[in-house]
């Protein structure tokens, strides 16, 4: 051990340390700096990214509030090219193909969807994707609807996709099929206005097991 | 110097530094576990706890919101406690996934946006409708909020307002959706139904012995009688005993004479004529006498009073008219005057009275005596007066002695009866909830089931059912609940049987109807041969009664509401068949259901648009709420509500 060394020969020790090591304790610490910085800057350009997405969406709500559909199309161009990596660019997605349905082009919202389904994740990928398979279904492509629902799973939207495949095999001619799926889509907890739907469409295709008679 | 250093490394400085990252750990480690034991949270998501402090906070804020909304209409107990409470902490909960979520996917709403926000707040602008800074600065100090964290929240808002619009307010309806809707929620369906009324079939049912008997048997907990108790009692009660004194009437007629003056309808009033002289500066108090003292003299030398009044008098109102002041009772004038005035006989002058005015002279000129209610009209309150006066005193002293003796004898009344000459009385049944006239009271019922008296066999405690009526009472009787023998229960048994076997036999004709009707038999027909049950034609229906087609006619009978359910419930019928079921109605009814036909509305271009709106409104509700079930059913929840402090 080196418990008896005098002073001079301590500092004699650390110089030739620092010669042998002090690049290596230089290029370290500008390394270890220059990440600290880069993150900061890369969460900074984030945040900035968001606000200045966040400010579009805005005038996006206010297109969908006063009814301006040319706003929100516009508006939404801009988030979905430039603010791609952004989760309003998705939230905007939604907002266009709404607009789209509106007037009738339902190809152009079919897009959006599909870029929000391929963009987004959690809850709006959920939204998304039911409201494509809808538009798909509403189209006659039952197929591609059916692809696309495929063996998706959800517990929040649990409900809204059975109610949706029941809707599909109902269009498929699938009676039987679609009777159950409603019914486990009810179960699944519905109310309002979307209940009562439902429950017209389970109504409305009752099992006719000899309940009908020739007059 | 680095020498220096290590020699005393061992030393002081080594084990202040030790001793510091000691203390450091230590006080750490018991913070952690002192707010854990404390106070529990009631909540946590993701490991973040939901502490006391933000439960409480927001279910206050829950509680004031209802106020506001309800105003005077809110009472505390309105809504389950329960229920509530875990509604808030359910809102909570959602709260915090939401924040995380919008943390996470880096939904920050920009500065500017959060700046128009607060200058639109109304609470921060001035009386010129203008965003005051000062105004807004104040405010968040009296709330005890920095403009920072304000800020912070508020951005928080508008973040989740933006992602709620995403969903709820971006939800469409395909074309094809909404001709669903309508066609469903407009189709219109042709129906009749063959109705066998439960009532019908009560007359010609029989009901056998052995099925009352089984019956009874099978229920024998609905035919228990009640616990009821027969109590003897002593009643101190001094109205009644007042009832009993005669009094007679020249007693009070005498108490009539003597309290007169509380029988007055009228008081006695009095006219008179006066003559003032003031005192005043300019004349003093003997000037005043003085003066009057000459006329008095001049009246009693025969000069009229009513002149000498015009003359003299310093009342001008009363001089012109000879100083008369028209009639008056004790009430109205001053005292001293008034003292004078009616100890006077008519036609005499007074000598020189005092008043506040000054000195008079009166005359009076008429008196109307005073009128009494006449004894007929007070005899009876005079009466009742004497009779309470006769035995109040009395009243009190027995009430002494009941308390004694009901409490030294407690194995009996029988001393109360002979020591106090009341007489012994004797209930009916009654039972905890109560019977009639003095047994519906609460003082009495719960003293006659008290175990003082139902169990120990004790007199009561004296019951005060006024401070002037008291009452003591016994067991007499006890009958604990029992069985009723099935003699006593039979005709409501043969009711409730005759009625289900009514149901039965209407249900099992419904049935045979119902294979009839399938089989192509005409309802009407089916009903003249059977001589069962009446046919109806209701004709189209919709779905709920504002959305029949017409005033439906039905003769004259209500569409009862399980046959429009199931109305459109049954099939679609093909064409020249008919989905024929039976529905059991409310009240036990039965009816056999036919569907002829099924017919699809058009719905004009503005209801059209309603329902888009509504339909997309709901489903984009619906959207948004599914995606916070998503947050939830993603997160790690663990709920403690028994921790929840009252």
């Amino acid at each position: 051990m080196d418990t008896y060394r005098t002073d001079d020969e301590q500092a004699e020790v650390i110089k030739k340390w620092w010669l042998e090591n002090g690049r290596a304790v230089v290029t370290g610490l500008v390394i270890g700096i220059a990440v600290v910085v880069g993150v900061r800057y890369w969460f900074q350009q984030q945040k900035d990214m968001s606000h200045k997405a966040s400010e579009l969406y805005a005038k996006i709500e206010s297109g969908l509030a006063s009814s301006d559909p040319g706003s929100v199309l516009s508006t939404g161009q801009l988030l979905l090219k430039d603010y791609s990596n952004t989760t309003y660019a998705a939230m905007a997605g939604l907002a266009m193909a709404k607009e789209e349905v509106a007037a009738d082009k339902n190809d152009l919202a079919k897009d959006h969807l599909k870029w929000v389904v391929e963009h987004a994740d959690g809850g709006l990928q959920h939204a998304a994707r039911l409201r494509l398979a809808r538009l798909l279904l509403n189209d006659g492509k039952l197929k591609e609807a059916d692809t696309l629902l495929g063996g998706v799973k959800s517990a929040g939207y649990a409900s809204a996709y059975d109610e949706l495949r029941a809707d599909i095999a109902l269009a498929k001619g699938e009676k039987t099929q679609a009777r159950e799926l409603y019914r486990l889509a009810l179960n699944e907890g519905r109310s309002g206005l979307s209940g009562e739907f439902l429950k017209m469409k389970i109504d409305n295709i009752a099992a006719d097991n000899q309940v009908t008679a020739v007059k | 110097m680095l020498q220096i250093i290590r020699d005393r490394a061992q030393g002081i400085i080594v084990w202040t530094i030790v001793g510091l990252i000691i203390i450091t750990f230590a006080l750490f480690g018991m913070s952690s576990y002192l707010s854990g034991s404390s106070v529990k949270a009631i909540a946590s998501v993701d490991g973040k706890d939901i502490s006391q402090k933000d439960f409480q906070q927001a279910y206050r804020r829950y509680q004031d919101r209802l106020r506001q909304m309800l105003g005077a209409s809110y009472r505390a107990d309105m809504f389950n406690p329960a229920m509530v409470k875990r509604q808030v902490l359910d809102g909570l909960i959602n709260q915090r996934l939401l924040t995380s979520y919008l943390d996470d996917k880096k939904i920050f709403p920009a500065d500017q946006l959060v700046a128009d926000a607060i200058q639109n707040i109304p609470a921060f602008k001035n009386e010129q409708g203008q965003f005051s800074k000062q105004r807004y600065q104040e405010l968040l100090s009296r709330q005890g909020m920095s403009p920072a964290g304000f800020e912070a929240d508020l951005a928080r808002d508008i973040a989740s307002q933006q992602l709620s619009t995403a969903l709820a307010k971006t939800a469409f309806v395909t074309p094809k959706e909404l001709a669903l809707y309508q066609r469903l929620k407009h189709q219109q369906r042709d129906v009749g139904y063959l109705l066998l009324e439960k009532k019908a079939y009560l007359s010609g049912t029989k009901v056998n012995d052995a099925d009352i008997e089984k019956y009874y048997q099978a229920h024998l907990a609905d035919f228990m009688t009640q616990e009821r108790v027969k109590v003897n009692y002593v009643e101190l009660d001094l109205a009644k005993r007042a009832d009993g004194v005669s009094i007679a009437d020249a007693k009070v007629q005498e108490y009539y004479k003597a309290n007169l003056a509380n029988y007055v309808k009228q008081a006695e009033q009095r006219r008179a004529s006066h003559i003032l002289i003031n005192v005043n500066k300019d004349t003093d108090d003997a000037a005043a006498r003085a003066k009057l003292q000459t006329i008095l003299a001049e009246y009693k030398a025969g000069k009229s009073f009513a002149a000498l009044a015009k003359k003299y008098s310093q009342d001008p109102g009363s001089a012109k008219k000879g100083g008369d002041l028209g009639f008056f009772d004790q009430k109205m004038m001053d005292k001293a005057f008034t003292k004078a005035a009616f100890s006077l006989k008519k036609g005499e002058v007074s000598a020189p009275v005092k008043s506040r005015f000054g000195y008079h002279l009166i005359l009076v000129t008429d008196i109307k005596p005073a009128q009494y209610k006449p004894l007929d009209e007070v005899k009876a309150k005079i009466k009742h007066q004497l009779q309470m006066a006769a035995v109040e005193q009395q009243f009190y002293v027995d009430a002494e002695k009941l308390d004694n003796l009901s409490y030294d004898n407690a194995n009996s009344l029988t001393s109360i009866v002979d020591q106090l000459g009341l007489p012994l009385e004797h209930s009916n049944f009654f039972t905890r909830q109560g019977g009639q006239g003095l047994f519906a009271n609460r003082k009495i019922i719960e003293a006659a089931y008290s175990d003082d008296v139902l169990n120990q066999g004790h007199n009561s405690a004296v019951i005060e059912i006024s401070s002037t009526h008291l009452l003591v009472l016994r067991l007499a009787e006890h009958q604990l609940a029992k069985q009723k023998p099935l003699s006593d229960v039979r005709p409501v048994i043969v009711k409730k049987l005759q009625i289900e076997a009514a149901i039965q036999q209407a249900t099992k004709d419904a049935d045979t109807a119902m294979q009839a009707l399938r089989g192509g038999m005409n309802p009407s027909t089916w009903s003249k041969e059977n001589k069962k049950g009446q046919w109806y034609e209701a004709g189209f229906i919709g779905r709920t009664a504002s959305l029949d087609p017409h005033a439906v006619k039905e003769n004259k009978r209500e569409l009862p509401a399980a046959l429009r359910r199931k109305a459109f419930q049954l099939p679609q019928p093909s064409k020249g068949q008919a989905s024929i079921e039976v529905v059991s109605l409310a009240d036990g009814d039965r009816a056999v259901l036919v569907l002829h036909s099924i017919k699809d509305v058009e719905v004009d271009a503005r209801t059209s648009t309603q329902y888009r709106q509504q339909l997309q409104s709901a489903m984009g509700q619906a959207d948004y709420n599914d995606f916070i079930q998503e947050l939830r059913a993603g997160a790690d929840i663990n709920i403690h509500m028994e921790n929840v402090q009252e």
